[in-house]
């Protein structure tokens, strides 16, 4: 007797072998599948949005943009506003919706200072006024470069709108104080 | 064709069964024709067949029936006014013995052995269910498991709801329920206690069926796809009802030891007699443990209010409009029987009050709706519940003769005994037989003999006026710390015991006497066997009420599951259970490795899904290991309670108890009596001798 | 006769040490068994007691000899091991190339044991996609997948089921079914994935092998994990699977020679 099988000793002491009992999963067995993701994709259904977001394909400017760690600059998805690539589009209105004094558009100058403005903070959740001042514009550059390093080493938030996670939007909220 | 013969014959036969209850004889010709019939039916005896059982009643009706006529035209002669009173007491009192005898006989005759009706392959078609729990002061120990097997249940989802009914208003059960994922339900009074609850939750559910649990009652996984199906097969079933089985030992199982190799109180009812109503649309709700259209509810205004045992009043109500109802004798869940002799009385005494006022306040020999075969299978309920008064005077009746030297029957002792002989023995002989699996001779009388005095007021006050008395909920889950002997609950027993000793002696004085002290001694003996018999019953129902000690609060289960024990090396060892609580496991210890290393966690290896918890070493040796489960969290407690009460085929035996043979019966409660003696000697020197119990088996015993 | 590949679209399931205790367990019930190791590492001689610096094997000289039972080595009176053996590079290249491109390579190699009525052969194949898996797709009765209950494995299933590992088998005769290896159900990850394979591979799963320290302390051993710990739960596990392999193959008690005693569990 490997494992005991409770149904069948029913049927069986009950003598109505051919009764079709009918097992309901319980409810940590049917909910494996809503915890992970992968057993969630191999039971056949679409797979649970993670807080990652999925990788797309590359596009030509990605890999020469990309800074010398793998950070993504926080004025990229500036870059993605101006060309209208792929990359995820949401982080621009997130930006709209966090940072409503900051102007939507970066000026060109700030780009090329971010990620080192980044690095030099090292972590994104320092206070603002740690932000090296010496961008052009630096209530809005500071922000931005919060924001944008919030949504992007964090975990991206993946549909803008109703669909957006609670959590990495509460935590941005929070981290802009 | 057939049943046209089988009325012709009876025709025929009829003036010679008439003969055979009327035909007076003479002292020595009854002697041997009551010998005759005894052998007879001890020859028909080898043959095990049903017909022959049937054969056999008929016999033994018409030997009652004969001895109840020559006791109703020969002997009701009386010398003075108290013993016409005493005389025709004792007459009625055996008449009625006679009515409950044959009812008997009808309902084991014919019953139902239903099977469970399959439900459709298509879940969508399967009706909605609301299981109710109600509850008012009983601790959140017991009602906890009680909601996590209602969980277990397989039903879908969707379409089950668990609801937690809670008269007591505790915060405690609101955050559990809200914890586990289960309904709650106040309300802002009390009034009706349980049916009150019932009905209240009845306002704000909308479940098709409903299920009703004590609070105490686990469920099985399997209950509802057992009992769901009948409700589709038959449009018109308003209830069904399942045994309730206890896992805990009932006063009689524990505190008198042969009573735990004997069918319980329970099996005869929840067997032969429930069975026995079904056969006749006569099955009535027990309370819990039953599934109940909501339509049907509906339709009588809800669960009754009326009585105090509501449960059966409904079913009537129920009946009366029509619909059917019916018993799956199936153990699906279980529960706890009453943990002292004091609450099995108060529990009993409500029952009989409960019977009595629905015979007063809706008669079911009257009114409409019932079929005469529902009105007798009520009838016959209710006079079960009357025994309190017979049961005394059965028991006292020798006094009268012994102690008063009066006559209350008029005949000679020879004459009564050949008469009262063939009577008594094809009687107890052949209850033995149709019932001899679920009742052993003797332990009925024992049953009744403990609650007869207690029933004696509370019924005919409940007779004379119905609205009488109220409510008393039977305290569940109480421990008892100490070995104690509950006398007062006996003392009526002990006093009649003492009395019937007095006049033995007393008779035996006047047997060594006669000169002085006038008296015949057949008649004596024949009173003597009686008291004795008497004073057996009574010493038995005596010694139920010396308490042994409850010292574990969560029960064990024999059980014996496949299970894994996991080690701090990370090892992992085979075994097997033997038992299994909520508290703990035993198990067989696979091999010397608990020396070094620690045990961890243990698996129990279900089909359905094998689960570890994580567990505490109370002791090991080569043979036996016994572990303590470790606090857990809710979802893991469901779990346990899945592996240890809900597993579908837990209380259903296999093996029948041995048929009953009435002198082994009998002489095992010779046993009791002699233990009652022995282990109060014994329980007197151990005080005497104070001994603090080791910390440990307390401990261990705790679980 | 009946030959049984044990392969694994991933390495490090335990797949060697599954295919050498479900050999052990076959022997002791009664069948006469051959282990055969298609995989380079050369680690399954060390279950069976062969010493590290012992490598002879049959894969050197597959190329040239047609049988290559002349390097079994016997551990038991029905137990057998045919080693891989150490290898020069072109020597597994033309193992390989023989592998692909011979049709019935492994047959022929293998034949004289094949002939011999009740042995059963069971090789251990090499993990992932491979020559000696791409032939054994035409070569073997019966395949035994094994995966870890982690969802590193469970995401392979997809193309197992269909068939982008192993094609699918020619003939309805070979039977394909799994083991799940390495079960720890006090960890909801590896209980939920040993729930769901169970659930979704039903009679195709052979059995679940629980997670047990006894296991790699009777490799180390070079031993069984049934002699080191008869009662260990993998042990048991392992059994319960040697018997529905039996039942599958249709195997009968071998010889009449019976190797263990009865588990105190009885038989299931």
């Amino acid at each position: 007797m490997s494992k005991y099988d409770d149904v069948q000793g029913f049927k069986d002491k009950t003598n109505l072998k051919g009764l079709d009992y009918k097992e309901f999963s319980r409810d940590d067995v049917a909910s494996a599948p809503q915890r992970w993701s992968i057993v969630d994709q191999v039971a056949g259904n679409g797979g649970i949005p993670t807080s990652t977001s999925q990788p797309t394909p590359i596009t030509s400017t990605d890999l020469s943009a990309s800074a010398p760690l793998g950070f993504e600059p926080p004025a990229q998805p500036n870059a993605v506003i101006t060309e209208k690539t792929a990359l995820p589009g949401h982080i621009p209105h997130n930006f709209d919706r966090f940072a409503p004094p900051v102007e939507p558009k970066l000026t060109k100058t700030a780009q090329p200072e971010s990620p080192r403005d980044v690095l030099a903070k090292g972590n994104p959740f320092n206070s603002p006024a740690s932000v090296s001042p010496s961008a052009p514009q630096p209530e809005n550059q500071r922000f931005k470069q919060i924001f944008s390093k919030k949504t992007s080493s964090a975990g991206e938030v993946m549909d803008a709108g109703r669909n957006t996670l609670l959590k990495p939007l509460l935590e941005s909220i929070a981290s802009c104080r | 064709m057939n049943k046209i013969l089988f009325y012709f014959l009876l025709l025929l036969a009829l003036p010679f069964i008439l003969l055979i209850i009327i035909a007076p004889m003479s002292s020595d010709n009854q002697y041997i024709f009551g010998l005759i019939c005894i052998a007879i039916v001890f020859i028909l005896g080898v043959s095990k067949s049903k017909k022959v059982t049937l054969v056999m009643i008929v016999m033994s009706t018409l030997m009652s029936l004969r001895y109840i006529y020559w006791r109703a035209t020969e002997t009701l002669h009386f010398n003075s006014s108290l013993e016409a009173v005493l005389g025709i007491a004792l007459f009625i009192t055996e008449l009625y013995a006679l009515v409950i005898l044959l009812f008997g006989y009808i309902q084991t005759t014919w019953s139902l052995k239903r099977t469970i009706e399959p439900l459709p392959d298509d879940t969508s078609l399967w009706p909605t269910v609301d299981v109710y729990i109600p509850t008012y002061n009983e601790s959140m120990d017991v009602v906890r498991d009680t909601i996590l097997a209602a969980q277990c249940i397989d039903y879908p989802k969707d379409k089950m709801k668990i609801y937690v009914l809670d008269d007591g208003k505790r915060n405690e059960f609101a955050v559990f329920c809200a914890d586990a994922g289960v309904g709650y339900i106040t309300r802002n009074n009390n009034h009706h206690a349980k049916a009150g609850n019932l009905n209240n939750a009845m306002k704000v559910t909308q479940g098709e069926l409903i299920t009703v649990f004590d609070c105490d009652h686990v469920a099985t996984r399997a209950f509802l796809q057992a009992t769901v199906g009948s409700f589709l097969a038959d449009e018109r079933l308003a209830l069904i009802q399942t045994p309730h089985y206890f896992y805990s030992p009932d006063p009689f199982e524990r505190n008198l030891s042969e009573a735990s190799k004997v069918p319980n109180e329970g099996a005869l009812f929840y067997g032969p007699v429930q069975q026995g109503n079904d056969n006749w649309n006569a099955t009535f709700f027990c309370g819990s443990c039953a599934v109940i259209r909501r339509s049907a509810l509906e339709e009588v205004g809800g669960f009754a209010v009326e009585t105090v045992t509501e449960d059966a009043h409904t079913a009537l109500k129920m009946q009366r409009r029509g619909w059917n109802t019916a018993f799956l004798a199936l153990p699906l869940a279980a529960g706890l029987a009453t943990e002292r002799l004091g609450l099995h009385v108060i529990q009993r005494t409500r029952w009989a009050r409960g019977m009595t006022q629905i015979f007063r306040v809706d008669n079911p020999l009257l009114g409409r709706g019932l079929t005469w075969q529902q009105r007798l299978c009520y009838l016959n309920a209710m006079l079960h519940f009357q025994y309190g008064l017979p049961r005394v005077i059965f028991c006292v009746a020798p006094l009268v003769y012994l102690l008063f030297n009066l006559n209350i029957i008029a005949s000679s002792a020879g004459l009564i005994f050949a008469y009262v002989l063939p009577h008594l023995v094809m009687s107890i002989y052949i209850n033995s037989r149709a019932n001899g699996r679920y009742r052993y001779s003797f332990w009925g009388e024992i049953y009744e003999t403990v609650m007869c005095f207690h029933l004696v007021i509370p019924t005919l006050l409940t007779m004379i006026s119905p609205k009488h008395g109220k409510f008393n909920v039977t305290d569940k889950g109480a421990l008892l710390d100490v070995n104690y002997f509950d006398a007062h609950i006996v003392r009526p027993h002990i006093i009649a015991v003492s009395l019937l000793l007095i006049g033995s002696a007393w008779g035996v004085i006047r047997l060594v006497m006669p000169d002085h002290y006038g008296a015949n001694p057949q008649v004596i003996w024949l009173n003597i066997a009686w008291a004795s018999f008497s004073m057996i019953i009574l010493l038995a129902a005596i010694a139920v009420a010396r308490e042994t000690r409850q010292v574990r609060k969560t029960i064990r289960i024999d059980a014996t599951l496949p299970a894994v024990l996991y080690f701090a090396s990370g090892a992992a060892m085979r075994t097997e259970t033997l038992d299994l609580s909520m508290g703990g496991v035993k198990l067989k210890t696979p091999d010397e490795r608990f020396l070094n290393d620690p045990i961890e966690e243990v698996e129990i290896s279900l089909k359905s899904g094998a689960v570890s918890f994580p567990v505490e070493l109370i002791e090991a040796d080569k043979s036996v290991t016994r572990l303590m489960f470790k606090e857990m969290p809710i979802e893991k407690r469901r779990e346990l309670v899945r592996v240890v009460l809900a597993r579908a085929d837990a209380w259903i035996q296999t093996k029948p108890f041995p048929q009953d043979r009435p002198l082994r019966s009998l002489l095992g409660i010779l046993r009791c009596i002699f233990e009652l003696f022995y282990f109060s000697w014994r329980d007197r020197r151990a005080k005497k001798q104070q001994k603090r119990p080791e910390l440990k088996r307390d401990k261990e015993q705790a679980l | 006769m009946p030959l049984v590949c044990v392969c694994s679209p991933k390495g490090g399931v335990g797949k060697t040490t599954v295919t050498a205790n479900l050999a052990y367990a076959l022997a002791r019930s009664g069948s006469k068994v051959l282990v055969v190791d298609f995989d380079t590492q050369n680690a399954l001689r060390l279950h069976f007691g062969v010493p590290i610096s012992d490598n002879r094997g049959f894969v050197a000289q597959s190329a040239s000899l047609s049988d290559w039972s002349q390097f079994i080595l016997k551990v038991g009176p029905n137990l057998f091991v045919l080693p891989f053996g150490d290898v020069t590079d072109e020597q597994r290249l033309q193992f390989d190339d023989n592998l692909l491109n011979e049709p019935m390579f492994i047959q022929r190699g293998l034949s004289a044991v094949l002939k011999i009525p009740g042995m059963v052969v069971i090789a251990d194949m090499p993990p992932g996609r491979n020559a000696a898996v791409q032939a054994m797709q035409a070569a073997a009765d019966m395949r035994i997948m094994v995966l870890l209950a982690d969802t590193a494995s469970l995401s392979l299933l997809p193309n197992i089921e269909q068939h982008k590992f192993m094609s699918a088998p020619i003939s309805d005769e070979v039977g394909e079914y799994y083991v799940v290896n390495q079960s720890d159900m006090r960890r909801t990850l590896s209980r939920d994935v040993t729930q769901f394979f169970e659930q979704r591979l039903q009679d195709k799963l052979l059995g679940t092998i629980h997670r047990d320290e006894c296991v790699p302390e009777a490799n180390a051993s070079q031993r069984a994990i049934m002699d080191i710990s008869p009662v260990s739960a993998a042990a048991f596990d392992i059994e319960q699977i040697s018997k529905k392999v039996a039942v599958i193959l249709g195997l009968s008690v071998g010889d009449g020679t019976y190797h263990h005693t009865t588990s105190i569990y009885g038989s299931s």
